[in-house]
């Protein structure tokens, strides 16, 4: 390879570390070759099978990189560390889990494009991916577009369906708003910095914090804040999530309460803590120096988890629909998920990661026998789970896994995902916060409890029909199972796994840039 | 010199009217303009920055080229999918899009 | 360098009078020929920055692509021409009062700041030019993902506004 002929700078770079996001893009553009040119009649599911394919080879690549150490390319433009091999970890698993659903449930009638909605997962995927390992503002942007873009159309692919139109409608307003709104925070931060490389940003605004612009700081953290708020559907933005919830197809509502909202944690961690690394508040009475992320803004943000749990958890209660229930819970959780970043202790990505696998093998799972639920009833209400014991007993046994694990109660992951970030808050002596988090998951129990009492205690009027489970539906709910039990029974093996294979404080590190030798 | 605030003055009150518009519109179309003109303020801002910024240089340009062609895809896609929804219900007026309110 | 007063005094008026004329007028094809004039007022003031390829993209997607494509998206859902009364007053009001806030917050932080007194001068190189190769080199990354985008965005509008002739 002769780096400095044809290409130029480009060529002196090491493309391989790209794998991951190489395999996902060649995949999905060859799947909608495939798709355009196989023959009408046949059934799309195999390019659903090529896609899952595609994940799991990007799955492979990227878990081949643990534990490496940080690498670059183009200046941060896309950069390999342990953050971005745990979070793209986190989306591929949550992406394989969407495709086995939507092969096991998806229906021809529903969705007339079958094609277009593997690789538009794809597409999906791909910006989430690039949300999570790049360390530039331009690169971060365009990837939560792409995501934002394909989930749109995700939402609103059940042509025929008026919910599904009108909800995908309303989340691409709410959606461009507050990508309009995070754009107008990157930018006065750009004018700030003259940058949109992270780091570069870091080592200026320290100074630029000291030298009369701490108001437009501010004001550009809470505009990033509030936009990327929507993506993790945490407080001043939640409005779309029953919505979208409710009208989008299941699979694709598994998709975006798990994989998209974790890329959108994935974006707030990355662009906070890096750029707000340096800037140090020094108080001008008794010259005590604070840092600004940490003990001024942490407040605010313990606020919007809080606000975020309480919302969340009480709304969650009289809803009937099963999906507008979830959305609900997904709500609270985005809270309880804010608090390690609010409290921010040194364990900060070990909580978060911890609480986000278990979320997403429990939310996974609940959606996919949700998935079957409602298709053998017609209908997403919570009293479609009635009898769901006597007419499928392992799948009201893993539901109610599932549930428990949501729900944080012993012997499943959940307990100690919430577990640690409670923690975490009292060591940090943030005792409202680690109140209001015991006292709404007491208020969640209720709801939770009233799905499971749907399923033990009434009975079906349709009858005892058994429900029969497609076997890429079985092995997703196996997965989930084993996952969420093992990590609920040895707590400690996972996060000593995460502890010693991901290094995350390699995050702040200025990479090398790999270079072709 | 004109003052760099002056451009910023411009984009925020351009930003504030797309934002009202967006907000109590009833109109689809006119919804989506308005967040158009979100993003455009917000191109302002950037340009603006390319020159006036502390540490001025090209990449506000860029970075305003990129905010572009993300705005224009955008309001494609949401005008396919208001063109979809009103098949199906022959309307464009957002508050009557309420089917999911219980 | 008074003449660059009067220009930006112009533009900036024209583009904000064409926003707020799209608020208040009530025919929605008003609403869109107003905010053409906004958008080709902002390219003036892009060139008045001395960014003379984003005020020309800006002039061909924003008056040339997207108020056209919002044009026919008005003919092809034709349904009423005229923008009925809005929202409840009262939540009008409330969302007004929220904007206000926020337009005196940032106003007050951009009038405070002490921004810097002088200016890059772009006149001497090539914009164009130097855009392209900032973008081929530097920027190749988000470029290549852009255009992810923009194909996810084509597919996305033909599979959305296509009307499909076979019904099963």
């Amino acid at each position: 390879m002769n780096g400095d002929s044809k290409w130029g700078v480009l060529g002196q770079y090491d493309w391989s570390i790209m794998a991951p996001e190489l395999t996902i893009l060649v995949f999905a553009t060859l799947l909608s070759i495939i798709d355009l040119l196989l023959p009408k009649k046949t059934d799309r599911r195999i390019i659903g099978v090529l896609g899952l394919i595609g994940v799991i080879i990007s799955l492979i690549f990227t878990l081949s990189n643990t534990g490496t150490q940080p690498a670059s390319i183009l200046a941060d433009m896309y950069r390999l560390d342990s953050f971005a091999v745990a979070f793209k970890a986190i989306f591929l698993t949550g992406v394989a889990f969407a495709f086995l659903m939507s092969l096991g449930t998806l229906d021809k009638k529903d969705v007339h494009y079958q094609g277009e909605f593997y690789y538009l997962l794809l597409t999906a995927l791909l910006g989430a991916m690039f949300m999570a390992s790049s360390a530039d503002l331009i690169t971060l942007f365009i990837g939560l577009e792409l995501l934002s873009l394909s989930s749109f159309i995700l939402v609103g692919i059940r042509k025929k369906h008026i919910q599904s139109n009108e909800s995908a409608f309303k989340y691409v307003v709410i959606g461009s708003i507050s990508a309009a709104v995070t754009l107008y925070g990157m930018s006065f931060i750009y004018g700030l910095t003259g940058t949109t490389n992270l780091y570069l940003i870091a080592e200026r605004l320290g100074n630029v914090y000291q030298g009369g612009f701490s108001y437009i700081v501010y004001l550009a953290f809470f505009l990033m804040f509030v936009g990327l708020s929507f993506k993790i559907s945490a407080v001043p933005n939640q409005t779309w999530a029953p919505d979208v919830y409710q009208g989008a197809p299941t699979p694709v509502t598994a998709f975006l309460s798990v994989v998209s909202k974790a890329a959108g944690f994935a974006i707030i961690l990355r662009i906070f803590i890096i750029m707000l690394s340096n800037v140090i508040d020094i108080d001008p009475t008794t010259g005590e120096m604070k840092s600004l992320l940490v003990d001024n803004l942490g407040l605010y943000i313990g606020i919007v988890a809080a606000a975020s749990m309480i919302i969340g958890n009480t709304m969650a209660l009289r809803q009937v629909n099963m999906k507008r229930m979830m959305a609900y819970s997904g709500i609270a959780q985005a809270g309880y998920l804010l608090v390690p970043f609010a409290t921010f202790t040194v364990l900060l990505f070990e909580q978060t990661l911890f609480y986000l696998i278990a979320y997403l093998f429990a939310n996974m799972g609940i959606f996919a026998i949700m998935a079957l639920v409602s298709k053998d009833q017609g209908h997403d209400e919570i009293r479609g789970f009635a009898g769901l014991f006597q007419r499928a007993p392992l799948l009201a046994i893993s539901m109610t896994i599932f549930l428990l694990s949501l729900a944080g109660i012993p012997v499943t992951a959940g307990f100690f995902g919430k577990f640690y970030i409670f923690l975490s808050s009292v060591a940090r002596q943030n005792y409202w916060l680690a109140g209001i988090m015991m006292a709404t998951s007491v208020v969640s129990y209720v709801y939770y409890f009233g799905v499971m009492k749907q399923m033990f205690m009434r009975t079906n009027p349709n009858g005892v029909n058994k429900i029969k489970v497609p076997p890429c539906i079985g092995i997703a709910l196996v997965v989930a199972v084993v996952v969420t039990l093992f990590a609920g029974i040895f707590p400690s093996q996972v996060i000593d796994y995460l502890h010693n294979n991901f290094l995350f404080e390699n995050m702040m590190q200025v990479a090398e840039q790999v270079v072709m030798k | 010199m004109i003052p760099a605030s002056s451009y910023l003055l411009v984009a925020l009150i351009l930003f504030c009217v797309g934002l009202y518009g967006a907000l109590t519109k009833r109109h689809a179309i006119i919804v989506l303009l308005s967040i158009e003109l979100m993003f455009n303020a917000v191109n302002i801002n950037l340009v603006a920055f390319a020159k006036y910024g502390l540490f001025a240089n090209m990449t506000g340009q860029i970075f305003s080229l990129f905010s572009i062609t993300v705005a224009a895809a955008e309001a494609a896609v949401g005008l396919a999918i208001l063109i979809s929804l009103y098949r199906n219900r022959s309307t464009v007026h957002v508050d009557e899009m309420d089917l999911m309110k219980r | 360098m008074s003449g660059q007063y009067i220009a930006f005094f112009i533009l900036s008026l024209l583009t904000i009078s064409g926003a707020i004329f799209m608020i208040s007028f009530n025919r929605v094809i008003h609403m869109v020929v107003a905010l053409a004039f906004t958008f080709l007022s902002i390219a003036g003031l892009f060139i008045l920055l001395e960014a003379e390829f984003v005020g020309l993209t800006q002039i061909m997607v924003y008056s040339g692509g997207v108020s056209v494509l919002m044009l026919f998206g008005i003919m092809l859902t034709q349904h009423s021409k005229v923008e009925r009364s809005e929202q409840k007053p009262a939540l009008r009001i409330f969302t007004f009062a929220g904007i206000l806030a926020f337009f005196v917050a940032v106003f007050y932080g951009i009038q405070k700041t002490p921004w810097s007194q002088e200016a890059v001068d772009y006149s001497t190189q090539n914009n164009v030019k130097e855009i392209g190769v900032q973008l081929y080199n530097n920027y190749v990354i988000p470029f290549e993902l852009v255009s992810v985008l923009l194909l996810v965005a084509l597919i996305g509008g033909i599979i959305m506004a296509k009307k499909e002739a076979d019904d099963e």
